[in-house]
């Protein structure tokens, strides 16, 4: 980031470069649509891009963009919901298998993201950002701007159900209460 | 199983610890270590790469872009707070928030279904 603002011209490139897999991430299960995913995504990095000078350095960087990035998903969101009533479909998670981990990973990953995409979105970005980026859920709810209690509680839900789906909790009879 | 307030508990897990005793309850024993498996899938989740054609269309937006240099700073520091750029109050615009991107002050928004 300083190279950035010292007039690296690529130094930002370079920064984005390394930021895009986890912005994707979070980008995509924060929306519903892949289309507005990578908008967001774009948006995110151009008005970091533009405001790069404000960074404070009391976070990481990541930090810093993930913040621009929810913002503008819960922007989106809200357009969305103003927009059109239709349903939330988890329309294209089709990208999700990658050439570059093994056949194992894969399966794992497959599995883990097929039931990732299951949950509501509410619960969704929460885990992904508690359980897959090592977010606090103080953390994580000051970036949500919703109370710590209300991650917790998404976070535990979505866990629940998600082990159930992963078929962690076969073994249990009956199903639990999760709702 | 025993009944527990699900819909209460922040962590479904170190609830079970404090207040069921797994040892006993062998269903209760089967949720914690499922939940702590389901962690463990979830941390070790390797994030799938963004398409390449995406990453293509973002760098592409990227460098339209002008540069940026600390002088140019649309964002105001507050009082007191370090920046990486010496001179970043410099040309600041108060209330331009919604605009310079700065996520401190963005408008209050909240995660509702």
């Amino acid at each position: 980031m300083a190279a950035h603002l010292a007039g690296d011209p690529h130094a930002f490139a370079e920064l984005a470069d390394r930021l895009m897999p986890r912005l994707w991430l979070v980008a995509r299960h924060a929306l519903d649509s892949q289309e507005d995913a990578a908008e967001a995504v774009q948006d995110a990095l151009i008005r970091a891009h533009q405001g790069a000078g404000g960074f404070r350095a009391e976070s990481s960087v990541y930090s810093w963009v993930l913040r621009i990035l929810v913002n503008i998903c819960l922007d989106r969101r809200r357009r969305n919901s103003i927009r059109t009533a239709t349903p939330l479909p988890s329309d294209d998670f089709d990208e999700l298998p990658s050439h570059r981990d093994p056949i194992a990973e894969r399966e794992l990953r497959l599995d883990v993201w097929q039931a990732l995409a299951g949950l509501p979105p509410e619960q969704r970005l929460p885990i992904v950002l508690v359980d897959m980026q090592g977010y606090a859920t103080a953390e994580a709810a000051a970036l949500l701007g919703i109370p710590v209690g209300t991650v917790k509680s998404r976070c535990a839900r979505g866990r629940l159900r998600l082990a159930e789906q992963l078929g962690h909790l076969r073994t249990l009879q009956p199903a639990q209460e999760h709702r | 199983m025993k009944d527990l307030p699900w819909s209460e508990s922040p962590d479904q897990a170190s609830h079970l610890r404090e207040h069921v005793d797994v040892n006993q309850d062998p269903d209760a024993a089967a949720l914690v270590a499922a939940l702590a498996r389901t962690r463990a899938e979830l941390a070790a989740a390797v994030p799938p790469a963004p398409p390449v054609e995406l990453v293509a269309r973002w760098h592409a937006a990227l460098a339209q872009l002008r540069p940026v240099t600390a002088s140019q700073d649309p964002v105001e520091p507050r009082r007191g707070e370090p920046t990486i750029a010496s001179s970043a109050s410099s040309g600041a615009r108060p209330g331009s928030a919604s605009q310079s991107g700065d996520p401190k002050r963005m408008p209050n928004q909240t995660w509702r279904a």
